[in-house]
């Protein structure tokens, strides 16, 4: 059987392109009008579930996505490919917080909030490179290796809240971008067993502000989540930084209809998995009540706060199967096993001017932002259907297991076990070009936070206590859980569009 | 292994010398059972003790041992747990007397634990507040953004490591190098940037020079600034045995009272600059500074810069400088003193220190202490606010101008175009 030039041996979804029948230019038209007229979102906490393509890739597809999903599937590569992808994102984020005792800051009180509503939207064509992008070049060399080269955003955060919103003091606004930049290489073991790797460089990105309490540890003297008593944190990096360096490397087995593949994706190496971003474009905003409005001022330059947040990124295991039916049909499982747990705090060291010293005495120039996730499990099973040589199509359903647990859930961090229909649809033009596209819809279950992992009352018994370590209030304040609450509801609606394009020469 | 909260922890201080003010060593308490001693926190000592048990009256061989330092905050009547190292390698030592003879610490928390992170310390001129010290894991700021915040970025090399020994059958181990040692000038003359011009031609940076360069351990266990005997007298000094009478220094890193002589120095600038062959030394360093400033003081009266601080008609880049005064309490020792002896135990033949800086020398500076920025560590320092300039003056480092059209603010001045060089 012969194969399309530059494109793998396969599967249902491949099978029939030997035909070369071109599709119908104005079938192909509407396809992609009627997917792009749906507003685009999506979105887990920072991973990006559908890296290259949205409905076909995975561990045991031969295709450039397998920089990511699997790089030994990349030994299935034949002659050269060129491909690129596109994802737009949106995600629609609902906060209901439950009122608070005004006294203490703790649920269950009188003073109640307007629903909060966050949004986000992200899309490749951006700089700093932004999410949802792939592009991958690569060949397949000699018959038993296969190289690559791609880039692709393996994590990203993007969401945005009014100004004023009552989450402010877990968010105002994130824009979090890992930018990978991977080789690859496959080796055919045997006929049927082959291995990869795909050493890369992570360059990150970040903008993140949220308002510091500064009463908190003294609610009596401006009360609690006294908007006058707010210092705002604006932290954002200057462009992308030094890269950090990580590692993906898979086996994949084929046996007569049955594909599997394993991987593995490291977290940043030499690290412990820690990323570190100097924020050189920050800004610091004295609370209403300060007496130095602007600490720019006496400087004269802004910004004139510089500093470094620190986060662990997570490592992944990724298996699948695939299963060929038919000629026609391919029945794929995918499970990933996301090591969130690593992502537990955020870090955050400013520096500002010496001539006012705000930061470190009245303003805190060292925070602790709480984030306790815990692994998360991410399963999917797919159909991928050829009923003609120049067109496939595929449904995926996709669930995935809760990022954070309910307690720690607040504005910054929302998330809940999520179902997710996914369709993709493939054509193929000529003997060397295939244009997909796919449209998921993520829904996460509503999550209801009834006692809060943040305790304002924490702060305020620490500090009355003179920062004593020993106590659990303390200890509380040290995690970074001293903040006003986060009890509430959080509802989450995420729309992701995927655009493809393969090129085999 | 280490727990802190990156709040400042409040500290006590010892006196700076036997009668004087309570502006010495840094001290904090430890646990200790029910007990909550004193605990010097101590930059100079390459070492952390914590002796298990009473003192004895002779001194035995130094042991090791695998411990924990609970350290509490130690100012007015609360003992809060602040900070916490466990694991730690700790010396079975008594720290003596600190200050004065009824300043007693159990032991002392030193260089091989602190050289970890970075240390900012508050010490206040008034000995009624409290000092604090915040650990930090890093100061993650670049030099040039903190000289554009105001702050004077003096780099240092750390010194003191001493391998591994066996003595006695004890299993003593080897010390990584945590001493922070700077370059300084002592006793230069007062400058004021309205004062006379200080002609200086090509060729002539060493002689214009003014004051003795120096090389000084900063230690946050001692209070006066300590200087070895030959180093004074290289200051114009005489006299530098004790007279009778006069009182000793009592110091964490030596088990006896050290006789001393008690001076003061009009004025120490540590001053920022590499230790290459090249570097013409601190005191000609801060020459330099001081006539670049001066310059830049005068432009619009048509100053121009010195044609031995100019190369390629552009001005040289300014270092850093604190400048700390006046009139500092100090401590002169003998050279052949313990305390001399330890601070030069590990580079017997390589350049000498002469002394140690205290706390009291540092009396309304803030500081941090970036032990963490490879490949040197930095003293990141400024001026409390409003402080006059002969008590304190940080100056960050200015970089010079290429040609006209640019723009820089130094020195505390208005943001400045560019200056020719003087014809030499």
């Amino acid at each position: 059987m012969g194969t399309l030039k530059g494109f793998p041996t396969p599967p249902a979804m491949v099978r029939r392109r030997q035909s070369r029948r071109t599709p119908h230019a104005t079938r192909i038209f509407m396809t992609a009008c009627v997917l792009m007229g749906v507003t685009p979102a999506s979105a887990g906490p920072l991973d990006d579930p559908h890296v290259g393509s949205l409905g076909f890739s995975g561990p045991t597809t031969g295709d450039l996505t397998a920089v990511y999903w699997n790089p030994a599937a990349l030994g299935m590569l034949q002659g050269n490919q060129f491909m690129f992808g596109a994802s737009l994102r949106a995600t629609r984020v609902t906060v209901d917080r439950a009122p608070i005792d005004p006294m203490t800051g703790l649920p269950g009180g009188t003073r109640g909030f307007p629903s909060a509503s966050g949004h986000g939207f992200e899309q490749p064509i951006a700089w700093p490179p932004g999410p949802g992008g792939f592009l991958g070049v690569g060949a397949g060399v000699a018959r038993r290796f296969a190289l690559a080269l791609a880039t692709y955003t393996p994590f990203s955060q993007k969401l945005s809240f009014d100004v004023a919103t009552p989450t402010r003091y877990h968010l105002v606004s994130v824009d979090s971008r890992q930018l990978a930049l991977v080789s690859g290489l496959a080796i055919e073991l045997t006929d049927s067993l082959q291995v990869g790797v795909a050493p890369g460089l992570l360059f990150s990105y970040g903008h993140l502000v949220f308002d510091e309490d500064t009463a908190i540890d003294n609610p009596s003297t401006a009360g609690v989540e006294d908007p006058d008593a707010a210092a705002r944190y604006d932290l954002a990096t200057a462009g992308t930084q030094a890269p950090s360096y990580f590692v993906v490397g898979g086996i994949h087995f084929r046996r007569a209809a049955w594909e599997a593949g394993l991987a593995y994706a490291s977290a940043p190496l030499g690290t412990g998995g820690m990323v570190k971003l100097a924020m050189e474009r920050s800004q610091v905003t004295p609370p209403a009540t300060a007496t130095t409005p602007d600490l720019c001022s006496l400087v004269g330059h802004s910004p004139c706060v510089s500093g470094e947040m620190s986060y662990r990124l997570p490592d992944l295991f990724t298996a699948g199967v695939t299963w060929h039916a038919t000629r026609h049909l391919d029945a794929v499982g995918i499970v990933r096993w996301i090591r969130y747990g690593s992502y537990d705090q955020i870090k955050i060291r400013v520096v500002g001017p010496s001539s006012d010293r705000l930061l470190g005495s009245s303003l805190p120039d060292q925070l602790t932002l709480y984030r306790g996730f815990q692994d998360s499990w991410d399963m999917r099973v797919r159909l991928v259907h050829a009923p003609l040589p120049w067109f496939r199509w595929s449904g995926t359903l996709r669930m995935e297991t809760s990022a954070v647990p309910e307690a720690n859930v607040n504005a910054a961090a929302v998330d809940g076990f999520k179902l997710e229909p996914a369709l993709a649809v493939e054509f193929t033009l000529g003997r060397h070009l295939r244009i997909g596209a796919g449209y998921a819809l993520t829904w996460m279950f509503p999550v209801t936070v009834g006692t809060s992992a943040f305790n304002p009352a924490a702060a305020t018994a620490c500090a009355a206590a003179a920062g004593d370590l020993s106590l659990p209030a303390c200890q509380t304040r040290l995690a970074g859980q001293a903040r006003p609450t986060a009890a509430g509801s959080y509802k989450m609606l995420q729309q992701t569009l995927a655009l493809m394009t393969t090129l085999g020469f | 292994m280490f727990e802190y909260d990156s709040r400042p922890i409040d500290l006590q201080r010892a006196p700076s010398a036997p009668g004087g003010s309570a502006l010495g060593a840094t001290l904090a308490r430890v646990k200790v059972g029910s007990d909550t001693p004193l605990f010097v926190v101590d930059t100079g000592s390459l070492l952390s003790s914590l002796r298990r048990g009473v003192c004895p009256t002779t001194t035995p061989e130094p042991v090791a041992y695998q411990g924990d330092i609970e350290l509490l905050g130690a100012w007015g009547s609360q003992v809060p747990l602040r900070a916490s190292f466990r694991g730690v390698t700790l010396f079975d030592l008594c720290a003596g007397a600190v200050g004065d003879a009824d300043t007693q610490a159990a032991g002392v928390l030193g260089g091989d634990i602190l050289r970890n992170f970075s240390l900012a310390f508050a010490l206040p001129r008034d000995p009624a507040q409290p000092a604090t010290m915040t650990i930090y894991s890093d100061l993650p700021a670049a030099d040039s953004d903190l000289a554009a915040d105001g702050y004077a970025v003096v780099k240092f090399n750390l010194r003191g490591s001493t391998a591994a020994a066996t003595a006695s059958g004890n299993g003593r181990p080897g010390l990584p190098s945590s001493r922070v040692v700077m370059r300084a000038c002592g006793n230069p003359p007062a400058f004021a940037p309205n004062g006379p011009v200080a002609a200086c031609k090509t060729g002539e940076v060493e002689v214009q020079a003014a004051g003795t360069n120096l090389l000084l351990a900063l230690s946050t266990g001692h209070g006066p600034l300590v200087l070895s005997a030959s180093a004074w007298q290289r200051l114009g000094g005489d006299a530098p045995a004790p007279l009778p009478g006069e009182s000793a220094l009592y110091s964490p890193l030596v088990a006896n009272p050290i006789p001393a002589h008690w001076v003061t120095v009009s004025r120490l600038a540590l001053v920022d600059g590499d230790s290459g062959d090249l570097w013409p030394g601190a005191c000609a360093e801060l020459a330099r500074v001081r006539r670049i400033e001066w310059t830049l003081a005068n432009q619009d009266s048509g100053a121009c810069f010195q044609p031995c601080d100019v190369s390629g008609g552009v001005a040289l880049p300014a270092a850093a400088y604190l400048e700390i005064g006046s009139d500092l309490h100090a401590a002169i020792i003998s050279d052949t003193s313990d305390l001399i002896i330890s601070l030069n135990e590990d580079f017997p033949s390589g350049a000498q220190v002469d002394g140690v800086i205290g706390t009291e020398a540092l009396a309304g500076v803030p500081i941090e202490i970036d032990y963490i920025t490879q490949p040197q560590g930095r003293l990141v320092a400024a001026c409390d606010p409003g402080v006059d300039r002969q008590k304190c003056w940080a100056a960050p480092r200015c970089l010079g101008l290429s040609g006209a059209g640019q723009t820089h603010a130094c020195f505390g001045l208005p943001p400045l175009g560019f200056a020719p060089a003087c014809p030499n």
